[in-house]
């Protein structure tokens, strides 16, 4: 495995580190590391439990940033702005090695398809810049349909025989609008609402929240999120503006609209630069277990996830 | 809804006109701020700009602000000139998640608690 994903060009790299067992998984994490740390790179790993405490244990003292991505990456929509912009802004002009492990085994199919989604984003948020992210993806235990989408989201794989192009790497534009949802239930609680409505808004996320046994702050958090999307919609989405409730295994709330969505990284770049509507989508990631976004020709549905 | 203190006498649309002294003058905000009535809060915090010093916001009774309101607040307090700042008493952690997330610390900001 020679994963020299990092080098001193200009360019953006994002490979994928196809691995068979935790040995595979070190040889390809350690060496990427080590080579950046050389190199003079800052140096950043979010992956999941068990693998975290395996890279804390190799690297020891080295100077590699280590995040729970099971915590930091629950919601994939944080990572970008998170978790990856965020180290890369602490490093202006450097180029910076980061490994980032989006899906494990145990990821639900919602959390899934928003993880290919926030994959193939990457490829938009970086492009041009100097980095290289590299995403460990465990091919024994990860479903084949997973690594056929880590190979449409992943310009370059890497495994055990080396280095390739992937074959089947996709228009990121295109990966990031698909995101297949589920019907809402039938008994899904509606409201139709306006720009005049938003308080009527706030009012049914805070029955339902409260229903769901959530706790003070989290029914607070989920308003404003709620509140932020609602509130996008009405002034760029257009009509019918409607939000839908339900509870699943989380509170679940879906607000559709009209408008087209063409901002594809709204909500996951550095907040300064962005506008309005992006900053409303940054604290909806921030603060739900999972957002959905689902673009459409005729309207654009927001679905945001909320656990106890 | 910005209105006026009761230790203010004239906040906001008059407010250039009465001086009072700087330890009173204060902009209560409470209930809910959203697009309906955001427009207010913009009004008010021009006019108070007005007035040459900090700008000092009672917030203890806010019970919510939309992000697009933090962000007619940010961008009043960013317009202050050098050396003038906006002081935030007893904001609701909403809105300290808020700017925190979206702004990190400002030096033109300072949030105050009583308790």
């Amino acid at each position: 495995m020679t994963p020299g994903a990092h080098g001193s060009e200009a360019t953006f790299r994002h490979p994928a580190l196809l691995y068979r067992a935790d040995d595979e998984f070190l040889r390809g994490t350690l060496g990427f590391a080590r080579a950046a740390l050389a190199a003079g790179n800052p140096v950043l790993a979010a992956v999941p439990e068990p693998r975290l405490g395996l890279l804390r244990a190799e690297l020891g003292d080295a100077d590699v940033r280590l995040i729970d991505m099971a915590d930091a990456g629950r919601n994939p929509g944080r990572i970008l702005p998170f978790v990856l912009n965020a180290f890369a802004d602490e490093h202006p002009g450097a180029r910076v090695a980061m490994i980032g492990e989006p899906i494990w085994p145990g990821r639900t199919p919602d959390e899934h398809a928003a993880a290919v989604q926030h994959e193939a984003l990457i490829n938009l948020a970086f492009a041009g810049r100097p980095a290289t992210i590299l995403c460990p993806y465990d091919v024994e235990r990860l479903d084949p349909t997973v690594i056929a989408d880590a190979e449409r989201t992943h310009p370059v794989l890497l495994d055990g025989d080396g280095e390739r192009a992937s074959r089947a790497y996709a228009d990121p534009a295109a990966v990031a609008t698909q995101c297949p949802l589920p019907r809402a239930p039938a008994d899904a609680d509606e409201l139709r609402f306006d720009a005049r409505a938003l308080h009527d808004v706030r009012r049914l996320v805070a029955t339902h929240a409260l229903r769901a046994g959530l706790a003070a702050k989290r029914r607070a958090d989920v308003q404003l999120a709620v509140h932020e999307i609602a509130t996008n919609a009405v002034v760029h989405g257009g009509q019918p503006a409607i939000l839908r409730l339900w509870n699943s295994d989380a509170l679940v709330c879906e607000i559709s609209d009209g408008g087209r969505w063409s901002d594809p990284l709204a909500g996951r770049r550095k907040p300064d630069a962005d506008g309005v509507r992006g900053r409303g989508l940054l604290i909806a990631n921030w603060v739900c277990d999972l957002v959905q976004v689902q673009p459409g020709p005729n309207g654009t549905t927001v679905r945001l996830h909320v656990r106890r | 809804m910005p209105e006026e203190n009761n230790r203010v006498p004239t906040l906001p649309a008059e407010a250039g006109l009465r001086p009072t002294p700087p330890a009173c003058r204060a902009l209560r905000v409470a209930g809910e701020i959203d697009l309906s009535n955001r427009h207010e809060l913009d009004e008010a915090l021009r006019a108070a700009a007005l007035l040459g010093e900090d700008i000092h916001l009672e917030l203890g009774e806010l019970t919510f602000i939309d992000v697009g309101s933090v962000t007619v607040l940010v961008q009043a307090a960013m317009r202050l000139p050098p050396g003038r700042r906006m002081v935030l008493h007893d904001p609701p952690r909403s809105l300290r998640r808020i700017i925190a997330l979206c702004w990190g610390s400002l030096g033109c900001l300072e949030v105050v608690d009583t308790a």
